[in-house]
């Protein structure tokens, strides 16, 4: 939206005069046309509802009848007779048809359950999504194996169900119920299907197949008499149950889908029911009509789901949206406790409770920087998709926007770009995320966006490291010197010192350290250290703060990864779970 | 989550409420009410054997008892602080090659046993090479009586044969495993005594007893006592594996005397058809 004017004179922003739009049903703010926005009633489902959808529906009720067979099966001594009864009478006349021919072929399917076909299995599985960096689906598999197998071994030894006594002519180990084969080649063969096939025909045909699997282990099981019918039964859906679930909450397909390209982030799907509820949602919170959904930028975004929204208008216009959800929190979290681990106590790395409490802190931020004259999207406001889960915040689309580094720079330019590091200074505020891809030229004019990671009162070394950073995206397009006396217009000398004194590697965003590496590497400047040499000389000033919380962190970090390095020791040596 | 939670709870209760579930340990006294799994699984997986290994207690320091079954094998593991100390296994049948047949208490079964140990007492005889050394021999132990090394009580005594040769003498100390202080004129006189033992490097030649007890203290192995005992009886074959150290080294072969035991297979496959699991 490059002029978002309403043609009367005032110039009122969109956002200005999104407020007043309830009373009036109908208005259009620079071409977009806003129709009235409505209050979500008491009672009104919220946009989204986390759905369980008919098949979660359906092992939610598997799981309740299977503990009702449970109690049934063992709690009362009748019915465990009867069961057993039953069993039995089943099993004996499955042993009645035994041949030879038919035990060669029971002893082939059983190897489905053999310790070294679910291990090909599962390391292949691991394997392959290590090579696609899918590691949500990675420990998402770990974690249903582990659950899968510590619950069988503990229902197995509580219940300490005997064999059954008809001849048994397969291998077998510990108690009978519930069945550990099967439930170990279940919740195999559902993780599989569940991260390595997309969701569609494909995967629905890979859970028949599985079943199929699942369903001539158990024949095998029974022809061997090794196992009760009701043991293999139960594993066969509880095992199944365990991982649906589980995959439903830890990687759920909105937030992780299963792609096969290396290395994408993980974002939210838009299309579908979801892509319609989301409109549904920007229509009756912000009146704007969208009319299409699409991803943008995914390349430049880890923390969040950008998207572009093309609403109706005259002309229809684009505006710009971020989708949070608890995804990106955890994210957050965990981003939080890598910074916490690698530096220290120098920043605020306070997690938030909340995807509400971090899009009320984007969005305060950005309000904030707005005020002290940092020119960033304008804020149209936030729609509740899912009360305090997700949130979408949309703002305005710089249209014809591109990024500081491709564009032709000039004096006035750089001034610009100094100018909203001064005002941020003068603020009291820091960015912490200067990098090519947040500072945008928009009309000839610098707009920072990406707001998220700002602060308010930040340490000096943050803001001193603000100053660096915009001033290294400057020089990539001219010259050390141009731009250290252009800054000198704005800032101290002893402030550049101070900027590249706290100037690390690691201080550097990653984008900006490839684009000096370039430059090294065609020109043989090393811009970073040009600015010290302009500069006045500083003490390098460590960026390294220590405190009790990072040292329980980097503790935990290391004893978590020397289990890690145990659990795949033990995988190659045979001795693991796997 | 909540579903694998929902149903170990669930379970946890029916069990916590019904005496019949669990595995349950296979007690050498006949039971009131009903075998155990354990039991009846332990049938199924030799059904050939005659008895199966039973516990009839469990001793203070014995942490965890484990039982296992598989198909030919089963029986159950001892351990303290994670470590098995003992696996009690009644297999089809059993290698015992070796071993030393001992007296097992039964008719229809043998017992075997193949066992290294190294005893809580630590021996050391005394072995003066003359009249006058015994005389010298026996003041000095009367200082030293009642001597422990690292807990352990010391057992002196005294080869009084001074008529034969000295290393003779040390060779059937040796046989018992202890230790040797061998006491010449000479150190007599200083009041000193020459160490000797099967896993010293070397020997000490004019230590005072203080330091010869404080060289031994240095050399001296933990106590252990591992090995097997074998019972062979029709059908099948319970192996005891002992690797115990410490203070279980120390009764570990007593306990199992006592508390260990055999019980017979037909009994539990009579209790099983009582039970209902038999359907005839």
């Amino acid at each position: 939206m490059a002029d978002p004017q309403d043609g009367s004179g005032n110039q009122p922003t969109i956002a200005r005069e999104l407020p007043t739009i309830g009373e009036r049903r109908e208005l259009r703010l620079a071409g977009i046309r806003v129709a009235g926005r409505r209050r979500r009633p008491s009672g009104e489902r919220a946009a989204i509802e986390r759905d369980l959808r008919r098949s979660g529906r359906f092992w939610l009720i598997e799981g309740a009848s299977m503990i009702l067979i449970w109690i049934l099966l063992f709690a009362f001594p009748a019915s465990a007779e009867w069961w057993t009864r039953q069993d039995t009478e089943l099993l004996r006349r499955i042993v009645e048809i035994r041949s030879d021919a038919l035990t060669s072929i029971a002893d082939a399917a059983a190897l489905l359950g053999s310790e070294w076909v679910l291990r090909v299995l599962r390391i292949g599985t691991l394997l392959a999504l290590v090579f696609v960096h899918r590691w949500r689906h990675f420990f998402a598999v770990l974690l249903a194996i582990l659950i899968v197998q510590g619950s069988v071994d503990l229902i197995s030894h509580l219940v300490g169900r005997p064999r059954p006594f008809v001849p048994m002519i397969g291998t077998w180990e510990g108690p009978s119920h519930p069945s550990e084969p099967v439930a170990q080649l279940a919740v195999t063969l559902v993780a599989m299907a569940y991260t390595l096939i997309p969701p569609g025909k494909i995967r629905q045909r890979a859970f028949v197949a599985s079943g199929v699997l699942i369903a001539i282990l158990i024949a095998a099981q029974l022809y061997l008499g090794v196992d009760h019918p009701s043991d293999a039964f139960v594993s066969a859906f509880y095992a199944p149950a365990v991982t649906i679930v589980l995959f439903r909450w830890f990687a759920p397909e909105s937030a992780f889908p299963v792609t096969w390209k290396r290395g994408v982030a993980a974002h939210l799907d838009i299309t579908g029911e979801r892509g319609e509820s989301i409109k549904g949602a920007v229509r009756d919170q912000l009146g704007l009509e969208v009319l299409t959904i699409e991803q943008f930028g995914l390349e430049g975004s880890g923390g969040s789901t950008p998207l572009r929204l093309k609403v109706a208008g005259d002309p229809d216009q684009y505006v710009f949206a971020k989708l949070y959800s608890a995804t990106h929190l955890r994210s957050d979290r965990w981003y939080k406790v890598g910074r916490t681990i690698l530096y220290g106590s120098l920043e605020d790395e306070v997690r938030f409770g909340s995807v509400r409490r971090l899009v009320e802190y984007e969005d305060y931020i950005q309000r904030l920087m707005s005020s002290a004259g940092v020119p960033s999207a304008e804020p149209f406001g936030i729609v509740e998709l899912i009360p305090e889960r997700e949130y979408l915040m949309v703002s305005e689309f710089l249209e014809g926007s591109e990024e500081l580094t491709h564009a032709e720079i000039d004096d006035d330019i750089i001034d610009d770009a100094l100018r909203v590091i001064r005002s941020m200074w003068d603020a009291g505020l820091a960015h912490r995320d200067v990098k090519p891809a947040n500072v945008m030229i928009n009309n000839g004019r610098i707009v920072l966006i990406d707001v998220a990671f700002g602060t308010v009162r930040p340490s000096p070394w943050r803001q001193a490291v603000d100053l660096a950073n915009m001033m290294v995206i400057l020089a990539l397009r001219t010259d050390a010197e141009r731009v250290y006396e252009r800054a000198l217009h704005q800032f101290a000398a002893e402030d550049i010192g101070e900027a590249f004194a706290a100037t690390r590697s690691v201080t550097l965003p990653s984008q900006s350290r490839s684009s000096l590496a370039l430059v090294k590497k065609e020109q043989g400047v090393d811009l970073v250290e040009e600015f010290r040499r302009l500069a006045p000389p500083t003490e390098p000033i460590s960026i390294q703060r220590w405190s009790t919380r990072r040292i329980r962190l980097t503790l935990g970090a290391l004893v978590v990864g020397l289990l890690g390095l145990a659990f795949v020791v033990s995988e190659f040596v045979g001795t693991g779970v796997l | 989550m909540r579903k694998p939670i929902l149903f170990v709870l669930a379970l946890s209760l029916a069990s916590s409420s019904c005496s019949h579930l669990g595995l349950g340990e296979a007690s050498c006294v006949s039971p009131e009410r009903e075998v155990s799994a354990a039991s009846i699984l332990t049938i199924q997986a030799v059904p050939s054997a005659k008895y199966t290994p039973c516990l009839s207690e469990t001793r203070v320091g014995w942490d965890t008892v484990e039982w296992f079954a598989e198909d030919g094998r089963a029986g159950f593991r001892i351990s303290r602080a994670i470590s098995p100390f003992l696996t009690a296994t009644v297999t089809p049948a059993c290698d015992f090659t070796g071993a030393t047949q001992v007296d097992s208490g039964y008719d229809d079964i043998q017992r075997y046993e193949r066992v290294e140990f190294e005893p809580t007492e630590i021996g050391i005889t005394v072995i003066p090479s003359s009249e006058r050394t015994l005389i010298w021999s026996r003041l000095m132990l009367a200082d030293v009586e009642g001597a422990e090394i690292d807990g352990r009580p010391v057992v002196f005594e005294t080869d009084e044969n001074i008529d034969e040769q000295v290393g003779a003498r040390v060779n059937r100390a040796y046989l018992y495993d202890n230790y040797v202080w061998v006491i010449s004129e000479l150190d007599a006189e200083e009041g000193k005594v020459e160490l000797r033992g099967q896993d010293l490097l070397q020997p000490g030649r004019g230590l005072t007893p203080a330091e010869a007890l404080e060289v031994i203290e240095d050399n001296v192995p933990d106590v252990f006592y591992k090995g097997q005992w074998y019972f062979v009886f029709d059908g099948g074959c319970i192996t005891y594996e002992f690797n115990a150290r410490g203070t279980l080294a120390e009764t570990i072969a007593d306990d199992a005397e006592e508390v260990f035991g055999f019980y017979p297979a037909s009994l539990v496959v009579e209790g099983a058809r009582e039970q209902g699991l038999i359907i005839e």
